[in-house]
């Protein structure tokens, strides 16, 4: 249908809509006129993606110099594939109605992974073994040999794209990545460099957070892109952490003993070109003394590393003389790595901000700050010259040189923390540095700062206010939409004892207690009895649902829900598990039914969608904290109350109930879909945790459902599904949560469609 | 040797009779050649052997019995100089043997067990087998062609019960009072073990009943660290036999691992865009491989979670037909893409309630009272009370309007004077018929019920004769002629042997009716269409 959104012509590829998609439209057209950020939550599977893009279009086309480029950034590939796939449902719908498709181009960047159609590439299978091949193939110096020596190995792709790829830009469409493969196979173009080089030109770029948030992805990817793009972070309510784990960098002794093996081998290697080629060095330092560090313009196949610092940051200066001779330089890093090593064999715990261990850097191995600053650059530049082949076995020096230079830039919002043990196994030494980022704004300050208008989205995003305080910036909207429904599909319940009147609960002290994993267990079997198809359970953490799965097999509670459905368990291994998850599919679709136990923060729960019957009822088992004890955690915690005036049990429960509504959200993925939720611990009733969950789940957490008992939760849930189990159609739908062009107009249904966005 | 079939083992200085010779293991069969001669003296078809028996390791024999199902037996002895070689060899046939064995064996059994099955639900048609298959008038794989419609078929027309996922709950120890544990096991158990497990099952065709009673068996099974997978492996592995099973099974689900997940929505290693930057000690995380050692209960822990996922998928597999992962739901493959994924994809974006008209391809349940349905069966007199109402002359009205309406089609039904002859041409008592007697059911008052009973049998195996017979012509091949000169022969001596001796007996008895005509005109008809037909070929050739 077409729409008018005050004033702008919208196509919307469906023949109905829902009336919180309009109401999202509209806010999300008010936040692009005032060329601002904007953070909006809207539930899982009402169409978040088909709104935003039809929207975005419909604006891009209109006012092509406003809104120049649309960043869409995801999580996951399958993510990523999805919103491409909604693309290209609008662009047919376009060409249906206006008979020829706008001059568009949208397209997917993925890793080399995901995208290389290289045999002898793709066969390493894992992303980073791909990525060093790729780059053994592709790299300058391996190409100039091959014109010497054509026996030398090079990537046909590669070569034919850079003969002709760059002349010829993509024609307008939509690329998924199979298109990108399929294009490449036709023309005989490396995809990933064809994708790399087309995002400078595209209307519309899909990748993921790491593309735009991390800095080291960031500067060579995402580098040029214009300023009036609209960059849109989907799924983000997670964001804060990718930010953190992008700027943050940990250091083992394994670690620092490759890069010792590492500093060995460039010494040699050295020395080998200084007997042969004395040349080359002598051209690079005359560079390095000059300043131009990009003189021979980086090629894009010689990425070897990039700078872990925001663009901003880089000093626009020349690499410091003490520093320049490469022999020199290797000393250097020599000296850091032995006193990093020195640092580690503390026996205690030491936390430190970066001033005092720049201090003490400078006063034990007098290592000063300038040549820090530059370690990054000057390794790359020394890299390239030595023209190495096998660049990913430096991973552990790269990684040295990037922290050398992040604890240089960065004085505030970062914590040094050097732990001698874990502190699950207080006996064995087992030293661990951690440079970690406690300012997740740090990070995504440029985005914001660059680009004209930000969009972070997501189902679950409430306490909506969080967001811009912890990223520190200025939305000029901040909506929640609820979800209309004909019928009420989803149930959530909040389940605070057992059958024996036992409270429920994963709190620490209590977790251990046999009376509670029993309630727990029982709560599994009588809703593996009760409900069809697919059951899904969120445990709160691994160790803790191994224990629990230990204890349930002994009591026989495990047989128990054998009897009903085939069990299934997440694991660490993310291949085995996806095994099971296989399984588990299968198990539904073939009508047995299973159970799958999961973890929240888990990979399942962050990627893994249970629409229909794949998840009828979804049960968290307690809240799931993170684990506190952390000196991570606390540290940022404190960074956070100093700087922000967050309280720390405030962001603690903001964090545990985010992850509780990501679990519980995967149950529903659409009006026509239903599920039960089940909260089943007894803090889930109190206020400060209910009123932190996203509005259109709380808003069905009437009173009467917050304190029940197992057999009681066993009622509602047998009276749900019965009437869930009715025949729905659209009739019922329509007018109440599904509208057509017509009952859009009416002003009946503008002045209730206003009341959908609840502005914070 | 001139063997057709391809020779799998063979093994020299093998005993039998006290002679020397060697013993082939072939495709389908065992033979055994005396030396320097160039035939078997002895052959015998894996399908005919019952079992294979091994003399106990402390013998100074090495001797190999083979049992045949009809009771037979032959000793093998291995007779080579050195014992070590005699019995490694003894234990290479063995092994093949175990291999082969039920290869063979369960194929026969299953048809026979059907075909057994069939014949004792079937009153009537084993009464035919009887008077056609063992009196030797045809054969029993000619019977069964005729029949083989009523056999279920080979794709599985039957619905294969599954393995309840709680079939180890249901074998809960019972203590006997005297520190003992009692496991009940059925058969129903025993086949849901074997078909989750395939290595106990390999295990149990190996060593039962050879080395070990069927109750050692589960005796072990029961006590093995397998089966416990809770407990540690203290290192009794020697004792436990299962301990090896455990390590098959790893490899299996390595295996599994290794080719991963079709379906790449499931796949959590495909949700992560790592790019190579995003490499290792960047993050919070440290390292995995820097991790301390888990504690032991954390091993049982991760084991019993191990167990539970495996568990779960041979079960699912278990009701799975084994060619569907052979043959695999992956879709045709462009370009080397599945094309299953891109319609997922689309599945995966598709808001059905946004759309009209949609609605053909799915079958939605068509409830006239949703209320009956949520509140469960309702009480049969309630279905008479609501009968009563108005429904039964609204009901009554259509039917009766129905009646009135009716119009017959009659260009699609035969003239009735020709139904009519063509149905008592048909009927055995059209002659009686044809004088228009009185009595439609004469037989019953002219024969005693076991004279009756005799009657229908006959009826039953002449019929079927004689559906052997006409269903060869045209006799156009040479097996067909071959069969119906056979037919001819099967008939008369049926009508020679059993129909007068019918007669006779009816004779004994003082009945004079002649109720065997119909049964002489079939036959008389099936004598003249075999004489035209020979003499026919005769004068063709």
């Amino acid at each position: 249908m077409k729409l008018n959104v005050e004033g702008l012509l919208v196509y919307f590829p469906y023949e109905f809509i829902y009336p919180e998609q309009y109401s999202y439209m509209i806010e999300l057209k008010r936040t692009l006129d005032a060329k601002g950020h904007g953070v909006l939550e809207m539930p899982s599977g009402t169409g978040k993606t088909a709104t935003l893009l039809s929207l975005i279009v419909a604006y891009h086309l209109e006012y092509p110099q406003v809104v120049g480029k649309l960043l869409y950034c995801s999580r996951t590939v399958p993510e990523l594939e999805k919103v491409l796939e909604e693309l290209q449902r609008l662009m047919e719908y376009y060409t249906k109605e206006v008979g020829e498709m706008p001059k568009i181009l949208a397209l997917a960047l993925s890793a080399r992974k995901n995208l290389c159609i290289n045999p002898d590439v793709k066969g390493a299978g894992v992303g980073k073994e791909v990525d060093s091949k790729c780059h053994s193939l592709t790299a300058s110096h391996i190409r100039i040999k091959n014109r010497h020596d054509p026996n030398v190995p090079i990537c046909s792709y590669y070569e034919s794209f850079d003969a002709g790829g760059r002349e010829e830009s993509l024609p307008a469409g939509v690329y998924n990545l199979d298109d990108l493969r399929r294009y490449g196979r036709i023309k005989g173009w490396c995809p990933y460099f064809l994708a790399r080089y087309s995002i400078m030109h595209a209307n519309i770029v899909v990748y993921s957070y790491h593309y735009l948030l991390d800095p080291k992805i960031a500067d060579l990817v995402s580098k040029e892109l214009s300023k009036n793009s609209i960059v849109v972070f989907d799924e983000a309510h997670n964001i804060d952490n990718v930010c953190i784990e992008s700027m943050s960098v940990t250091i083992g002794r394994r670690t620092l003993d490759r890069c010792s093996q590492n500093v060995e081998t460039l010494q040699n290697h050295l020395q080998k070109v200084r007997e042969t080629d004395q040349e080359k060095l002598r051209n690079e330092y005359k560079r390095l003394v000059e300043g131009l560090r990009e003189a021979n313009l980086a090629r894009e196949t010689d990425v070897i590393l990039s700078n872990p610092v925001i663009p901003d940051e880089i000093l626009q200066e020349a690499v410091p003389g003490n520093i320049r001779n490469a022999e020199h330089f290797v000393t250097f890093m020599r000296r850091f790595v032995e006193y990093l090593k020195s640092r580690l064999r503390v026996r205690h715990v030491v936390s430190e901000t970066p001033v005092s261990f720049l201090r003490d850097a400078f006063d034990v191995v007098c290592i000063d700050r300038k040549p820090l600053r530059f370690c990054s650059e000057r390794l790359r530049s020394l890299l390239r010259t030595l023209e190495l082949a096998s660049v990913a076995d430096f991973s552990p020096l790269i990684l040295i040189a990037n922290f050398a230079t992040l604890v240089s830039t960065y004085n505030k919002g970062f914590v040094i923390l050097i732990e001698p043990f874990d502190d699950r196994t207080p006996t064995i030494l087992n030293p661990v540095m951690h440079f970690s980022c406690m300012d997740a704004s740090i990070a995504i300050k440029p985005v914001f700062s660059r680009f004209q208008s930000v969009i972070i989205t997501s189902g679950t995003l409430s306490p909506l206010d969080m967001y811009p305080r912890i990223l520190d910036f200025q939305p000029v909207t901040m909506a929640t939409f609820t979800m209309t429904l004909a019928r009420q599909c989803l149930c959530p319940m909040v389940i605070t004892r057992g059958n024996d009147q036992v409270a429920i609960s994963s709190k620490f002290e209590s977790r251990e207690d046999v009376a509670v994993i029993r309630n727990y267990g029982n709560l599994l079997v009588e809703m593996s009895r009760i409900v069809p198809d697919g059951v899904v359970c969120f445990f709160v953490s691994y160790s803790y649902m191994e224990n629990t799965v230990s204890s349930w097999y002994e009591q026989g509670i495990l047989e128990n829900v054998q009897k009903h459905k085939l069990l299934f368990i997440e694991t660490q291994d993310a291949a085995e598990t996806s095994m099971a998850l296989d399984k588990y599919h299968e198990a539904c679709e073939n009508g047995r039914g299973a159970v799958l136990l999961s973890v929240a923060r888990g990979k399942v729960s962050e990627g893994i969608d249970f629409t229909h019957h794949l998840g009828r009822a979804v049960i968290m088992f307690g809240i799931p904290y993170v684990y506190t004890q952390s000196r991570i955690l606390k540290a940022r915690l404190e960074y956070l109350r100093e700087n922000f005036q967050i309280r720390e049990s405030d962001f603690l429960t903001f964090d545990a109930m985010r992850h509780a509504a990501q679990c519980v959200g995967r149950v529903i993925r659409g009006k026509t879909d239903y599920g039960i939720m089940v909260f089943a611990d007894k803090r889930f009733a109190r206020s400060d945790k209910k009123s932190k969950l996203p509005r259109w789940i709380q808003e069905h957490l009437s009173d009467a459902v917050l304190n029940l008992s197992t057999d009681e939760a066993v009622h509602i849930s047998k009276r749900f599904l019965r009437l869930m189990a009715q025949p729905f159609s659209r009739e019922d739908q329509l007018g109440l949560s599904l509208l057509t062009l017509e009952q859009l107009q009416s002003e009946e249904f503008r002045e209730r469609i206003r009341q959908i966005a609840h502005q914070v | 040797m001139a063997a057709t079939e391809q020779v799998q083992l063979m093994a020299n200085k093998v005993r039998y009779k006290k002679r020397d010779g060697t013993l082939y293991l072939m495709g389908e069969r065992v033979a055994w050649c005396p030396e320097g001669r160039d035939h078997f003296d002895l052959t015998v078809v894996y399908s005919d052997i019952k079992c294979q028996k091994v003399s106990p390791e402390g013998k100074p024999k090495i001797q190999l019995q083979i049992i045949l199902l009809k009771g037979d037996s032959y000793v093998f002895h291995f007779s080579h100089d050195d014992p070590a070689i005699a019995r490694s060899t003894r234990e290479r046939v063995k092994n093949l043997l175990a291999q082969m064995l039920p290869k063979f064996r369960r194929k026969i059994d299953k048809e026979l067990e059907e075909k057994n099955r069939l014949l004792q639900t079937d009153q009537d048609l084993f009464q035919t087998y009887k008077d056609l298959v063992v009196s030797g008038i045809i054969t029993a794989e000619e019977f069964w062609n005729s029949h083989s419609s009523k056999l279920p078929s080979e794709v599985g027309s039957m619905q294969k019960v599954g393995v309840s996922a709680a079939f180890l709950a249901d074998l809960r120890p019972q203590t006997d009072g005297c520190n003992g544990l009692r496991y009940n096991l059925t058969a129903d158990t025993i086949q849901s073990i074997f078909s989750t497990y395939p290595a106990v099952k390999r295990k149990y065709m190996d060593k039962v009943p050879d080395k070990l009673s069927e109750k050692e068996f589960w005796e072990m099974f029961f006590q093995s660290h397998y089966f416990h997978r809770d407990r540690l492996n203290q290192g009794n592995s020697s004792k436990d036999i299962f301990s090896d099973c455990i390590k098959k099974d790893d490899q299996d689900l390595l295996a599994l691992l290794q080719i991963g997940v079709k379906d790449s929505f499931n796949d959590l290693t495909y949700l992560e865009d790592e790019d190579s930057t995003k490499a290792e000690g960047y993050g919070t995380q440290a390292d995995v491989s820097s991790k301390g050692k888990p504690s032991s209960t954390q091993l049982i822990n991760k084991n019993i979670i191990k167990r539970f996922n495996h568990q779960s998928a041979m079960v699912l597999s278990s009701s799975n037909k084994p060619t569907d992962q052979s043959s695999g739901d992956n879709g045709t493959v462009v370009d080397g893409e599945p094309t299953t994924k891109k319609a997922k994809l689309k599945e995966s974006v598709q808001y059905d309630d946004l759309e009209t008209g949609n609605s053909q391809n799915e079958v939605s349940l068509n409830l006239h009272r949703s209320e009956r349905y949520s509140h469960g069966p309702t009480i049969v007199n309630q279905v008479h009370q609501e009968l009563n109402g108005q429904r039964v002359h609204e009901g009554m009205h259509i039917v009766s309007n129905q009646c009135r309406t009716y119009i017959p089609r009659l260009s699609h039904v035969i003239d009735p004077s020709q139904a009519s002859t063509a149905l008592t041409d048909l009927s055995p008592d059209n002659t009686r018929n044809h004088l228009g007697e009185s009595q439609p059911n004469a037989i019953q008052h002219l024969l005693s019920p076991a004279q009756q009973e005799g009657l229908k049998q006959l009826y039953l195996s002449a019929t079927e004769l004689a559906r052997h017979f006409w269903s060869c012509f045209p006799a156009t091949t040479p097996f067909l002629q071959e069969k119906v000169t056979r037919m001819c022969k099967s008939i008369e001596n049926f009508h020679q042997t059993r129909v007068r001796a019918y007669q006779d007996d009816l004779r004994r008895n003082m009945v004079h009716a002649n109720v065997t005509e119909h049964l002489e005109d079939m036959f008389s008809a099936i004598f003249t269409k075999f004489n035209s037909w020979q003499s026919k070929k005769g004068g063709r050739k």
